[in-house]
């Protein structure tokens, strides 16, 4: 039965590569969409490091790779999926070799004008002072949530894995930090002013106490520097769960 | 899945990310990692802490099945069932007694001394022999120790078959033992008697210390209604049982290989006659025998068991009639050995010579084959009259020793 399944996906995928080849632009949009999470994965594999969201240039090489392998792939060649992944990789290896870091030093004046806006913006990327400014308030974080009890290992474990929750968790995060009295009541008392909050925000104890962690770590966020973050705990308060597909199509 | 997240903290095996959903996760190092960095990853990233509790758990498992199956194996209750269950028992009686616990591939499992003699006799080595050659460890052992000697050669052996599953063949066991002491004994000659052992008895032959041969003897000498104590029976030996014919003796010394009508005959002069009918046959029995082997027609057929026998039986008629006296008194007996061996290795050599003409030579060929190794006098002699046998074909031996070995008990019954 799953043999058969296969085959028919197998049909269907064959299909729409040939749909997509006939031109159908809409429908060959859909399938890199697809294929995001396994150009990503390939991607990442080739240069053993995460695509970073900012400067990924490597992501954007892959997805044009992935285009390039739809448009050349052949049945006759074997597996779409291990075609694919050939293309990518060697395009990718290329680029990287290109572009080394690592490469001994060549005078600004060799490179044509194009070139030359690729190597500052790499300069601008990575600029230290902000990387260690990053760094600094990262640590700094931790060490107040250290006064808390929490750490980062804990959060992972303890932080509440289901959506509706983490909503919640952050509801409850910037009330408090809307709200000074209760702020410092908390980092005076170094624990939840639990009352206070069932009292006012109609939430349970239970819930409470099963999210603090997560809870005070999110208002440490929301005390901190860290824009990144901040923007985060917004976009998800703001009601809009982001689908990462479309972030990545913002890319 | 593809998630976007800010790197919060580089640990030594992993990396802890918070996801733009508010989502703490680890993920796997790689290259260039820098804290507070936004990087896009997917599932196949993920941090397994339960990666390695796996390897761990797989560990454990394949640790306490290895001890489990290895406890299995070396458990000494499981190890006896599969390994060293007692398949037969073979007991051996000159006096020294001796019991063999053997294992259905004829391999000595253990060797317990029933009587204080049989302690003499043993050694740790046996374990693990084959069967023949324990026994004839054991019987060279009771040599050494003058348990047995020229004269007092008799030797009861009994098996008992413990498991019936196993299908041993008893007779081919002892047959194997009689085999190898033929080959490989020091001593001219044994009188070898056999008798099979019930598994029931075993228990009660273990209460009263006996070896299991002598059990049997001794309860088939109860039935006949002779009067005999246990402990008579313990301090007897062989050889005087073999005088005192007790109880079934004949009838299971003709399954013995050798020469049970020697003392039969021994029998016929003593005054302690207890089976006049029996003796009288065994002498016809023989007589006949005599006559056929003098017919020339029928010298092909004779084996050396015969011939053997009858040199025996002549050795025997020659003993009765210089010593008329000496049969069934064992103590007399005892203090003339000196001078009757001598005697006697004088009169087997003129019996034999004697007989020769008469009768088949084998029985003197086989007698010198024994003999050969211990007794360079003996070799000499037995030689000698080996001349005269090596006429016969020497290929047609072994098969005439199988028929005659059939013919034999069939005379006998």
């Amino acid at each position: 039965m799953a043999r058969l399944f296969n085959f028919l996906k197998k049909d269907s995928l064959t299909n729409r590569l040939e749909k997509i080849k006939g031109g159908d632009s809409k429908e060959r949009e859909k399938f890199i969409e697809e294929y995001i999470p396994f150009i990503i994965k390939t991607v990442s594999n080739t240069t053993n490091r995460y695509i970073e969201s900012e400067n990924s240039e490597e992501y954007s090489i892959g997805l044009e790779a992935f285009n390039e392998a739809i448009d050349k792939y052949e049945a006759s060649r074997g597996s779409f999926i291990a075609f694919a992944e050939l293309v990518i990789k060697s395009r990718v290896t290329d680029y990287l070799r290109k572009t080394s870091k690592y490469m001994v030093a060549i005078p600004i004046s060799q490179y044509d004008e194009e070139q030359e806006q690729q190597v500052e913006a790499q300069l601008k990327t990575e600029d230290f002072t902000e990387a260690f400014a990053l760094k600094a308030e990262m640590k700094a974080l931790e060490d107040r949530l250290k006064a808390f009890d929490i750490t980062f290992a804990d959060l992972v474990h303890e932080a509440p894995k289901h959506a509706d929750t983490r909503l919640n968790g952050i509801r409850i995060a910037k009330y408090i930090a809307s709200h000074a009295g209760l702020k410092d009541e908390l980092y005076r008392k170094k624990a939840l002013p639990g009352s206070k909050i069932v009292k006012e925000l109609d939430v349970t104890l239970k819930m409470l106490k099963r999210s603090r962690k997560f809870i005070i770590a999110t208002l440490l966020i929301l005390d901190s520097n860290l824009d990144l973050l901040k923007n985060y705990i917004d976009e998800v308060e703001g009601g809009v769960v982001h689908g990462v597909q479309r972030m990545c199509d913002k890319d | 899945m593809v998630y976007r997240g800010c790197v919060i903290k580089i640990e030594n095996d992993f990396a802890l990310v918070l996801t733009n959903t508010m989502e703490y996760l680890k993920i796997v190092k790689k290259d260039g990692l820098v804290v507070g960095k936004e990087i896009i990853f997917v599932t196949g990233d993920l941090y397994k802490e339960n990666k390695i509790s796996v390897r761990r758990m797989g560990l454990a498992a394949a640790v306490v099945f290895f001890m489990v199956f290895s406890m299995t194996w070396m458990h000494p209750w499981i190890f006896s069932r599969i390994f060293a269950s007692t398949a037969v028992i073979v007991s051996i009686d000159i006096n020294p007694s001796v019991e063999l616990e053997i294992n259905r591939d004829e391999k000595v499992l253990k060797a317990i001394p029933v009587n204080v003699d049989g302690q003499k006799v043993i050694s740790k080595e046996l374990v693990g022999m084959a069967v023949d050659d324990a026994v004839l460890r054991i019987v060279n052992n009771a040599k050494e120790q003058h348990y047995l000697t020229e004269e007092r050669n008799a030797v009861l052996i009994s098996t008992t078959v413990m498991k019936e599953k196993e299908r041993l063949d008893e007779k081919g066991i002892v047959a194997k033992i009689e085999r190898k002491l033929a080959q490989q004994m020091e001593l001219g000659q044994l009188h070898i008697v056999y008798v099979a052992g019930k598994k029931e008895d075993v228990q009660e032959a273990r209460k009263r210390h006996l070896s299991l041969g002598k059990y049997e003897v001794y309860k088939k000498a109860e039935a006949n209604g002779e009067k005999i104590t246990i402990e008579q029976m313990k301090a007897m030996k062989v050889q005087q049982m073999m005088e005192k014919r007790m109880g079934p003796w004949e009838v299971k010394a003709i399954k013995a290989r050798e020469d049970k009508p020697a003392a039969g005959e021994d029998r016929e002069h003593s005054q302690k006659v207890k089976d006049p009918k029996k003796e009288s046959e065994k002498v016809e029995m023989q007589k006949t025998e005599k006559q056929k082997k003098s017919q020339p027609g029928n010298l092909g057929g004779e084996n050396k068991d015969e011939g053997k026998e009858q040199s025996k039986n002549n050795k025997a008629l020659v003993e009765k009639q210089q010593n008329p006296v000496k049969k069934g008194e064992g103590d007399e007996k005892e203090k003339q050995e000196k001078k009757e061996r001598q005697q006697e290795k004088f009169e087997k050599k003129s019996e034999m010579e004697k007989n020769i003409k008469e009768k088949t030579p084998q029985g003197e060929l086989k007698r010198g084959e024994a003999d050969r190794g211990k007794h360079p006098e003996k070799e000499e002699r037995g030689r000698g009259d080996e001349k005269d046998e090596e006429k016969d074909p020497m290929g047609e031996r072994p098969q005439r020793e199988k028929e005659n070995g059939r013919g034999e008990k069939s005379k006998g019954n």
